[in-house]
């Protein structure tokens, strides 16, 4: 039986040697199919295809978020003056002005107006 | 005998005047909710996919702000000035803004919640899930709130110190 069992294990290695590049190829088919189950499962698992827009029919949105063109890099290190900060409190304003440019949470789209669930009794 | 029938009359009397019009006013809306069920569907789809692209936007600009707030918190270190009030609007701002992320977390689940109740046969359900999401909602935009208090008191921050920082002309090096 050990016999039996030593030579089909001979074999095995044997035939692989021999195709090796077989081998190495399905291999790294199966790794990348387990890390994209592995990617697939925390996207779906923790719940991170909710507040994706680049799903399928959500295009009209897409057109709606903000791109963000450039990484900006900021000074740290070097000396103050006045305008320096200046410079700075108006690209603050900027972004502060964006937020409320963006923000609909404040806005009545639940109220019972707008999804007309109002009842008007005429007297 | 006569007197406890009066007495049952004037209770029932009073039960009918004094019952809350909210009762009625609520069958009526349960009413509406099933007969508008599908245009409602549609009108809360309409609504998570607009405020996903807000949650998007925004998201995007408090990490631009982030980035700014701590360039010049650090910036103002490396000046020598006294840069403790900055830091401490910084640590509040970023658990502000944790704070805003999980709000709208719970909001979108109490929308998805409310979204996938079957209307037609359960109103009462859906306006007790409408009247949560509301609820949520408002939280979130309590939370926006907050974080702007913090960004108005960062850039007061900001102005004082421009006060103390000599002018680029007056000899102050860039």
């Amino acid at each position: 039986m050990r016999e039996k069992i030593k030579k089909s294990v001979r074999r095995m290695r044997e035939k692989m040697r021999k195709r090796r590049l077989v081998v190495a190829l399905g291999l790294a088919i199966f790794a990348s199919l387990v890390l994209t189950a592995v990617s697939l499962t925390i996207y779906k698992v923790g719940d991170y295809y909710r507040y994706d827009l680049s799903r399928p029919g959500y295009e009209s949105e897409r057109s709606n978020v903000v791109s963000t063109t450039t990484t900006i890099t900021y000074d740290t290190s070097s000396a103050f003056s006045k305008e320096d900060i200046d410079s700075s409190i108006s690209e603050f304003d900027g972004h502060t002005q964006n937020i409320s440019k963006y923000n609909t949470f404040g806005d009545s789209s639940l109220s019972d107006e707008d999804l007309q669930l109002t009842t008007t009794t005429s007297q | 005998m006569k007197l406890s029938n009066f007495f049952v009359f004037l209770c029932g009397l009073v039960l009918v005047v004094c019952s809350p019009s909210s009762v009625f006013a609520q069958d009526a809306k349960t009413d509406l909710v099933v007969a508008q069920c599908s245009q409602l569907h549609t009108n809360l789809k309409e609504l998570e996919a607009r405020d996903l692209v807000s949650r998007t936007n925004m998201g995007r600009e408090y990490e631009n702000i982030d980035k700014q707030i701590s360039a010049f918190t650090e910036r103002v270190q490396n000046n020598n000035y006294n840069n403790q009030s900055f830091l401490d609007l910084q640590t509040q701002y970023k658990s502000a803004v944790n704070q805003f992320r999980a709000a709208y977390v719970q909001y979108d689940d109490s929308i998805n919640e409310l979204i996938a109740i079957d209307c037609q046969s359960k109103p009462s359900d859906f306006l007790t899930t409408l009247d949560k999401t509301k609820t949520l909602r408002t939280a979130v935009n309590d939370k926006v709130t907050s974080v702007s208090s913090i960004l108005s008191q960062y850039r007061e921050q900001m102005v004082q110190l421009q006060n103390n920082v000599p002018s680029q002309n007056s000899g102050g090096s860039q």
